[in-house]
């Protein structure tokens, strides 16, 4: 198995500082992960494949890395290190008429050819959050197994959470917003966790995610809530990843990766779809499957491109075509974080 | 064929009535002719793409605002097919 490092130097320095100590953290962690073949390198600079290095343009590094493979051979695993200003994220055209003007996507990183809605290789990313230490944190990750899960759903949607949740917890488990608010919001209940769910709304304008009871659409949950929380977190609210210009002061993603056992965030980077109730459909589904291989044993890398392959065949069982929405979805949910780790180890250290 | 008004006001009617939010909100329609997806299915091994295939969309949209004064745009989608028939109903999370 191939894994390929990639970020840019200048991009990198102009966010983090010095990068010295994180390339240092990056060096240790590829000698410790010896069962992997693992390749580091800078688009923007000379390097062993004597490929030309390119600007910071998405088009220009998906490029570089198509190079890069033909030189190296198939990359399954690909790690981006940084956030939109150090390796931006695709701007394609949304399907959906809907608020957003473009979906920032990985997914054309994930993909060799021009397809990008179906991925070919795993694809994750560490943001910046304008730390260098931040980075290198993600990839010495450990946590103990704790066989307990946590969810919170906005009240309107708690059977479609219910739905998505019975794949890793017993659905009445589940906490509702309302009543759950940001004050009422308890630190432990994320705290020695392997799985954290959230179908709650998010805004590109607010670090909070709501709930929401008829026309009542109380704040869920804040940055400030997550303290000493553990597992793996996908979250399907609008914006659950949206980065550019965030820190972890505001926005909960980062801040659940600031944290020293949250393994890995998926989410979405726009506005995104769900049903109120099952059948699991969009955002739904594909945290359900994601959570499914998980809980086989796969790494977060492959049980989201899995999720991926899943929701699509489903979807085109279902009706014969991705509809817009469809297509939306598999483009927009991210995984920030160390694509290698799995949830389910006893103990997942590198 | 462009969805009539019958069929217009019984799904405006489900969705009054399972959609209360959306109760009085006028949809955008839009007619799509959706194309086979062959490189979808190339790239699943899920053999040949269904031909041609005409849907509807229906888009309800309202700005709502949370208790900590943020606006959020909630849309519901409703699609439908050549018998104006719902095949799903997804909303903005």
């Amino acid at each position: 198995m191939r894994m390929l490092i990639l970020s840019g130097n200048d991009a990198l320095r102009e966010q983090v500082g010095d990068i010295r100590p994180l390339e240092q953290a990056i060096m240790q962690y590829i000698e410790a992960r010896c069962d992997y073949e693992i390749s580091f390198c800078y688009y923007d600079t000379p390097n062993k494949y004597r490929i030309k290095p390119v600007a910071r343009e998405a088009k220009a590094i998906r490029e570089y890395i198509l190079r890069v493979e033909k030189k190296w051979g198939e990359i399954d695993f690909l790690l981006l290190l940084g956030g939109d200003g150090v390796v931006p994220f695709f701007r394609l055209d949304n399907p959906c008429d809907d608020g957003d003007e473009n979906v920032l996507s990985d997914n054309p990183y994930a993909s060799r050819d021009d397809n990008f809605i179906i991925p070919e290789r795993v694809c994750a990313r560490i943001p910046d959050n304008r730390s260098g230490d931040f980075i290198a944190r993600q990839l010495t990750k450990a946590k103990s197994f704790h066989n307990k899960s946590f969810g919170l759903t906005a009240r309107v949607w708690l059977l479609a959470s219910e739905n998505v949740y019975r794949s890793i917890g017993k659905p009445g488990e589940l906490k509702i917003s309302p009543p759950v608010t940001e004050e009422k919001f308890r630190a432990d209940w994320l705290q020695k966790r392997d799985y954290l769910y959230f179908n709650v709304h998010g805004s590109k304008a607010s670090a909070n995610w709501y709930g929401q009871d008829a026309g009542d659409y109380p704040v869920a949950m804040a940055p400030r809530n997550v303290m000493g929380a553990a597992g793996v977190v996908a979250s399907e609210s609008c914006y659950g990843a949206y980065i550019i210009g965030k820190t972890q002061d505001d926005a909960i993603c980062l801040k659940f990766l600031a944290e020293k056992e949250i393994l890995g965030f998926c989410g979405s980077t726009t506005i995104a779809y769900g049903p109120a109730a099952p059948p699991s459909g969009e955002a739904d589904l594909l945290v359900k499957y994601f959570f499914e291989y998980l809980q086989q044993g796969l790494t977060l890398g492959e049980s989201l491109k899995n999720a991926k392959l899943d929701f699509a065949r489903k979807s085109l069982r279902r009706r014969g075509f991705l509809d817009d929405d469809d297509q939306k979805t598999l483009l927009q949910f991210v995984l920030y974080g160390d694509p290698m780790l799995c949830a389910l180890d006893e103990q997942v250290r590198v | 064929m462009t969805i009539d008004r019958q069929h217009l006001d019984k799904i405006k009617q489900k969705i009054a009535d399972e959609y209360p939010e959306f109760k009085d909100i006028e949809p955008q329609i839009s007619e799509k002719r959706i194309k086979p997806q062959e490189s979808v299915y190339e790239k699943l091994d899920m053999g040949v793409p269904k031909q041609f295939i005409n849907v509807y969309r229906l888009r309800f949209e309202r700005t709502v605002t949370t208790t900590d004064k943020v606006p959020i745009e909630r849309i519901l989608l409703v699609t439908l097919d050549e018998n104006f028939e719902i095949i799903k109903i997804a909303e903005s999370r």
